[in-house]
This record gives C-alpha cells, structure tokens and sequence, in this order.
C-alpha cells in the first residue's frame, strides 16, 4: 500500500467525520434526547480511555520486543476499530445509537449485510493466503476485523432487546 | 475512590463532554500522527514517545476543559496541591526547553527525544493553569454581577 493510498484513505474518513459534524451542528431539532446524549458521552469518554491504553501497549510492545505487528496505516485503523467498537457498543446497551426516529430494524438488515460482506471478503483473503506479508498483517485484514465488529454489534442489539423485552414483561 | 462519590452530577455531565471533546482530538492526533510515519516513511519518534506525544494534546484538552468547567475537582478538594504541581511542571519544562536548545535541539538522528514529551506535558500543565485563572477570572465576574 503506497503513500497516496493511504492519504486517500484517511482524507476520506476525515471528510466523512467533518461532514457528520458539520450536518449534525446545521440540524435544529436535536437528533437525540438528553439522557441519550449524556450516555454517549459517557461512551466517548470511555472510548478515549480504551484508545490511550491501547495506543500505550502497542507502542510499548513495539518499543520493548521490537516487534511491529502491522503497517502504520493498519495499525491506526485497528486501534480505531476496536475504540470504535468499544463506543457504539456501549452506546447500544444504553439506548443511545439509534435516534428518536431511526428504525433499529432496518440498520440491523444493513449490519448484517456489512457483516456478511466483510466476512466473506476476509474468508477470501485467508484462502489466498494473502492475510500475513513478510511477519505483517496486511491491509485485507481489517475486513475480518470490520466483520468481528459487525458481529459484536448485532449481538449486542440482539441482547439489549431480550434485556428490554424480559424488563417489559416484568412491569 | 469511585468517580460518583468524588464529583456530583453537573461534574459527571461535564467530564463527559470533555472526554467526548478529548476522544475527537485524539482520533484526530491518531490520524495525523499516522499520516507522519506514512509520509516519512518511518518512525518520528521511539513508540513509546511517539504514543504519549499523540495522547498529550487530547489529555491537555480535556484538563483544561474539566477545569474551566468546574468539574476537575472532587467536592472535598481545593486544588491547591495541583496548583503547586502546575507551576513546577511548567518551571521543569522552561529547564528543559533551555537545556534542549543548548544542546542543539529537540531531535537526535530525526528521532524526537524524551525531552519533547517533557515540555509537551509542562505544556498540558500550563494550559491546565490558564484554564485555573480563567475560570477564577470569571467566577469574579459572575459574583460582582450578583
């Protein structure tokens, strides 16, 4: 992967990021009530606390066995998956993804595509053989990665609705 | 001690939104601090090093937010002791910034060396004090006007 791939790569999500701040500061009514906004915060911030220790242990274990597991590009959108993962988890267990008008149903049908999608394209890769270059994982990887996160999100969902329904039945 | 029983609610709420605040800075250094080793084509700094450069600025940020709203210190804490602790840091820092330039830099062989995280740090401490007067500055403002 060159350089110009990955300035791309990373022009593309920090574009989608300023775009998704952008629309969210244009909108006037507020996407989400205020217990929902104060759980993803709470999220963030645990994200944050996910992703300083994560950055701190690879880069210690980088710097102590001398040992690099992946490229820097890799690496980043590993440790961002994981963080990521970490706050749209618990933003799920705590009512907080979905807006007050967005459809859990319908985004669960897109999950499970991405989740089929990526896992395919990461069977794939394992079968070419092309999952590890010279000790490195390599960038097809992170669609096994994308596919665990898929996973982990639809379970999460699929459990915060048993919770919601056995709470129900009990009041 | 569990962070609800140092801060009370209004605390709780504004840590959160300043850890929201650090989270966004520190994708945002995570994805600059990539774009670095990628353009360079190698290391800027030992990992360890290069792994705290990039934590400090969402550190500081959130610091600095946490105490401009009030919300850095537990109930039962004056926060002199940090005081204390900011003005030695940043004089650690000023020391360490002239020992650096006397020494022809902060960067051996292209590498940053460790006393670029020493002053990184004495920096946080330093917008750490900032935030300090400028929360007092205005919690005067706000009492006159009572």
């Amino acid at each position: 992967m060159n350089a110009w791939f990955a300035g791309g790569a990373l022009a593309g999500i920090l574009a989608v990021a300023i775009y998704g701040v952008l629309k969210m500061r244009k909108e006037s009514a507020p996407r989400y009530d205020e217990r929902q906004a104060q759980a993803r915060a709470n999220a963030a911030k645990l994200a944050l606390e996910v992703l300083s220790a994560l950055m701190l242990v690879n880069a210690f274990a980088r710097e102590v066995w001398q040992f690099a597991w992946a490229g820097p590009f890799l690496e980043t959108v590993v440790l961002l998956l994981i963080a990521g993962t970490v706050y749209v988890l618990r933003c799920v267990w705590t009512d907080a993804y979905f807006t007050l008008r967005e459809k859990p149903k319908t985004w669960a049908r897109i999950f499970v595509a991405m989740l089929i999608v990526n896992a395919a394209l990461g069977i794939m890769v394992i079968l070419d053989g092309d999952l590890v270059e010279d000790g490195l994982l390599t960038f097809p990887a992170a669609n096994l990665l994308i596919a665990a996160m898929f996973a982990a999100l639809l379970i999460t969902i699929a459990l915060k609705r048993r919770r919601d329904a056995r709470e129900e039945a009990e009041a | 001690m569990k962070e609800a029983d140092r801060f009370d609610e209004r605390q709780a709420i504004a840590r959160a939104k300043a850890g929201n605040m650090a989270f966004l800075i520190l994708l945002m250094t995570l994805f600059a601090s990539c774009g670095l080793r990628v353009r360079l084509g190698r290391e800027r700094a030992t990992p360890g090093v290069g792994a705290l450069i990039a934590i400090c600025p969402a550190a500081g940020a959130y610091i600095a937010r946490c105490i401009y709203t009030g919300a850095f210190f537990g109930l039962r804490e004056s926060g002199r002791t940090f005081l204390w602790l900011c003005v030695a840091w940043v004089v650690f820092g000023a020391a360490v910034v002239a020992r650096a330039f006397s020494r022809g830099g902060l960067a051996v062989d292209g590498m940053l060396t460790d006393d670029c995280l020493s002053i990184l740090v004495a920096l946080i401490y330093l917008a750490a004090l900032v935030a300090m007067a400028l929360k007092r500055r205005r919690d005067a403002r706000e009492e006159a006007e009572e």
